[in-house]
């Protein structure tokens, strides 16, 4: 899983929150099939998780929250990676749209 | 020097990057206010506007080895800024000079001097005036500046904190490798980046860059530097383009015409590929490092960040200022035509401010494309002495 995801693109993301079992933890990076997260101290880590993706409201897209299940990859000291599967068909070109080098990429003159 | 009363006109038209009108936000506070609530400890420096000026003399001098100066602006009238004043480029000596010429040599006080020269170092070590990098540079100092001189709202903040922690936190968290409560440890080390005073602070994030020490504070600054304006880039990128448009569509205004969008177009184009190869280049080693793990790229990146956060800088203001040029002239025209002879007018102006910087090569006796003709000039003396 790990090898699958590293092909896929990697977002550094603005304006999406995520809880493991309920407990807030930040996204360091997340594709559409992997999220690697910050470790919250007061989780134990398991095999299986339910995630919570909260995507913060957008122009006229109003909050919206996106439950999966994760499977745990690699666990690290600061780190979690986690697979799911996409909850949205669209869900790569959302996360594309939310990427902040996206958001402010420049294009030649 | 002096500055032509087009070309001043202009730069007070110039955006937060390049002009804080330090005597509007003054009048903006009421009568009765405390000494503390102005900038300044000198009464009439609170009512001058400061630009990021382009000096040419000191350019091909060389004495501080970069374009960008700071120039402190007191016109005659505050309510007509236009209409012509006093300035000096600012240093030590020529603000003790103008001290002395307004207040008589006796009158000068040494503390408020002081204080006045400090606040002033900080502004002038920056390439811009973008409210975020001056309350991030005066933090960094430890010097305060009042609220009021920074417009910064709360959204505004928000969105920007935003955008910084989010580049900040995968590189803080893939290579400081911090123990205990991981979230806590991000958030200490984000704010204390934002702060910045001792090396000490963020020594995590400087040994895993290899900075050198001595200059390490100033290489992350840039870096927070360079990732701003990226964000402040974005919304320039479509004005700006727009503005590329209409110059496009210029291409049959007579031979005049044609040279003078030409020698701009080709200026905007080559400053906008500048910075899109400095972001690329930003982007390219960040995402090596984070997400594939080799610093190698990164750590030679940081090595010119000084000097990429100044190109940023000064290209920003520049095209800024251009931009708010050409939406005031159109703007209120809308579809029409501008007729022939105020076009040019205008696209002599313009190509003044963009070459500016490159009629170095005029005085070193290479012919720049146009030669714009002289418009109704206004002193702006330079010198105390002068005034």
């Amino acid at each position: 899983m790990l090898d699958e995801r590293r092909k896929e693109p990697r977002h550094v993301v603005v304006g999406i929150e995520a809880a493991l079992n309920g407990l807030p933890s930040a996204i360091i990076d997340i594709s559409r099939r992997g999220v690697r997260l910050i470790r919250p101290p007061a989780l134990f880590v398991e095999d299986a998780v339910v995630i919570d993706f909260t995507l913060a409201p957008r122009g006229r897209t109003q909050r919206r929250c996106f439950r999966v299940e994760g499977r745990l990859v690699r666990a690290t000291a600061i780190d979690l990676t986690y697979a799911y599967d996409p909850p949205l068909r669209q869900w790569a070109a959302m996360l594309h749209a939310r990427d902040s080098f996206v958001q402010t990429a420049l294009l030649s003159m | 020097m002096t500055m032509q009363r087009d070309m001043l006109k202009q730069y007070l038209r110039a955006g937060p990057s390049r002009r804080l009108d330090v005597g509007f936000f003054s009048r903006k506070l009421p009568k009765d206010s405390q000494a503390d609530a102005y900038l300044f400890a000198n009464a009439f420096l609170n009512g001058c506007i400061l630009f990021k000026y382009v000096d040419l003399e000191d350019r091909r001098g060389g004495a501080k080895g970069r374009l960008i100066n700071t120039l402190i602006y007191l016109p005659y009238d505050n309510t007509s800024p236009g209409e012509g004043g006093e300035s000096i480029i600012f240093c030590k000596d020529n603000l003790q000079q103008l001290c002395e010429y307004k207040l008589s040599a006796k009158a000068v006080d040494k503390d408020r001097l002081a204080s006045d020269i400090e606040k002033l170092k900080v502004l002038d070590s920056l390439p811009t005036f973008s409210p975020f990098i001056v309350e991030f540079a005066f933090r960094r100092s430890q010097l305060t500046i009042p609220d009021c001189y920074l417009q910064l709202t709360p959204e505004v903040r928000e969105t920007l904190d935003a955008h910084l922690m989010v580049r900040l936190r995968p590189l803080i968290v893939a290579r400081c490798q911090p123990s205990g409560n991981i979230e806590k440890a991000v958030a200490d080390l984000t704010t204390k980046l934002f702060r910045l005073r001792e090396p000490a602070d963020a020594l995590p994030l400087i040994e895993a860059l290899r900075l050198p020490p001595a200059i390490a504070n100033e290489v992350l600054s840039s870096w927070i530097g360079i990732a701003y304006f990226e964000y402040e880039y974005s919304g320039l990128q479509p004005k700006l383009r727009e503005l590329a448009n209409w110059l496009a569509c210029q291409a049959e205004s007579g031979h005049q015409a044609v040279c003078l969008v030409n020698a701009i177009r080709q200026k905007i184009r080559s400053d906008w590929n500048d910075v899109v190869s400095i972001s690329m280049e930003y982007r390219d080693s960040y995402d090596t490092m984070v997400f594939r793990g080799n610093m190698e790229p990164f750590v030679a990146f940081m090595a010119r960040a000084r000097a990429c956060y100044w190109r940023m800088g000064e290209v920003l203001g520049l095209l800024e200022l251009t931009v708010a040029v050409w939406r005031h002239l159109v703007l209120p025209v809308g579809e029409r035509k501008l007729p022939p002879a105020q076009l040019y007018e205008f696209l002599v102006t313009l190509h003044d401010l963009m070459l500016v910087g490159d009629r170095r090569d005029e005085l070193d006796g290479n012919s720049s494309p146009v030669r714009a003709g002289p418009p109704a000039s206004v002193q702006v003396p330079s010198h105390p002495q002068s005034l």
